[in-house]
């Protein structure tokens, strides 16, 4: 009779990492639907108002023209648009300021494991970019791939 | 001291979610199903009865990975998770005694985790 070893793992990290990152891509989901929203909905304002500032700094001599078309395109976004466009754009910015720590850590990270990579292995920066390829190309294998067991 | 490996998840954070579900699959299985006795990864400890005979006298404290017991030791029978009685004749209580189970176990949910080409 031959019996399995058995390991209890402890996942709670594992937990926190993948509630943090749910949390994360919920966050996203919400801002790009309310975005699309706000796109569908606000799309033609906002290409009006677009419009509009585009001519504000293109236009050196204002004629009366100018003016009233861009009197118009602002006077389409009530006080109610301009209160959900002020909420998404600070919502990005959230968002962005968000993306950037991201970035940064990762960008940290990456320099801390090329330098303990190229001292281990003796790598110069061409080996090292060259083993760092085809980790990649590994690691987005292994996403595709059914476990090999 | 067994340093535990440390698992890099790339991507967007789509795909970080979905490596993350795929880990935590792979935890779950091996938590359930358990790893062979006989895998590679394990390291055995022949442990001597008192009193047995000269030879396995000179084998105590040897160290056998998991698939040398079968060959190294063809009558010998799992007797727990963790114990090999060894049946190297007849009376013979000698064990050999699995001395790495968490290091071995991790190291291969870790290979698990990493996949192999072809």
């Amino acid at each position: 009779m031959s019996q399995n070893i058995m390991l209890v793992i402890d996942r709670s990290q594992l937990d926190a990492l993948r509630a943090e990152t749910k949390d994360s891509l919920d966050d996203t989901k919400a801002a790009k639907t309310e975005a699309a929203s706000f796109l569908e909905n606000e799309g033609e304002e906002i290409k009006g108002a677009e419009q509009a500032g585009k001519r504000i700094a293109k236009m050196y001599v204002p004629g009366a023209r100018e003016v009233l078309s861009i009197q118009k395109s602002i006077g389409k976004l009530s006080a109610g648009n301009l209160m959900g466009a002020a909420g998404l754009m600070s919502l990005a910015l959230v968002l962005y300021q968000k993306l950037q720590v991201y970035y940064e850590e990762q960008r940290q990270r990456f320099q801390k494991l090329e330098e303990d990579i190229r001292q281990q292995q003796g790598y110069n920066r061409e080996q090292f970019n060259l083993w760092y390829s085809q980790q990649q190309t590994a690691m987005a294998s292994s996403y595709q791939r059914p476990i090999n067991r | 001291m067994f340093a535990t490996p440390t698992i890099l998840v790339v991507g967007d954070l789509g795909q970080i979610w979905g490596k993350l579900d795929w880990v935590e699959q792979i935890c779950g299985d091996r938590e359930r199903e358990g790893f062979g006795a006989e895998e590679l990864e394990f390291e055995y400890e022949f442990v001597a009865a008192q009193g047995c005979c000269g030879h396995c006298e000179q084998l105590d404290g040897s160290i056998y990975r998991g698939p040398f017991i079968v060959s190294e030791f063809p009558f010998a029978v799992q007797a727990g998770e963790e114990v090999w009685l060894v049946g190297y004749h007849p009376n013979c209580q000698c064990i050999l005694k699995l001395r790495n189970k968490v290091e071995g176990a991790v190291g291969l949910l870790y290979g698990e985790l990493v996949v192999v080409e072809g």
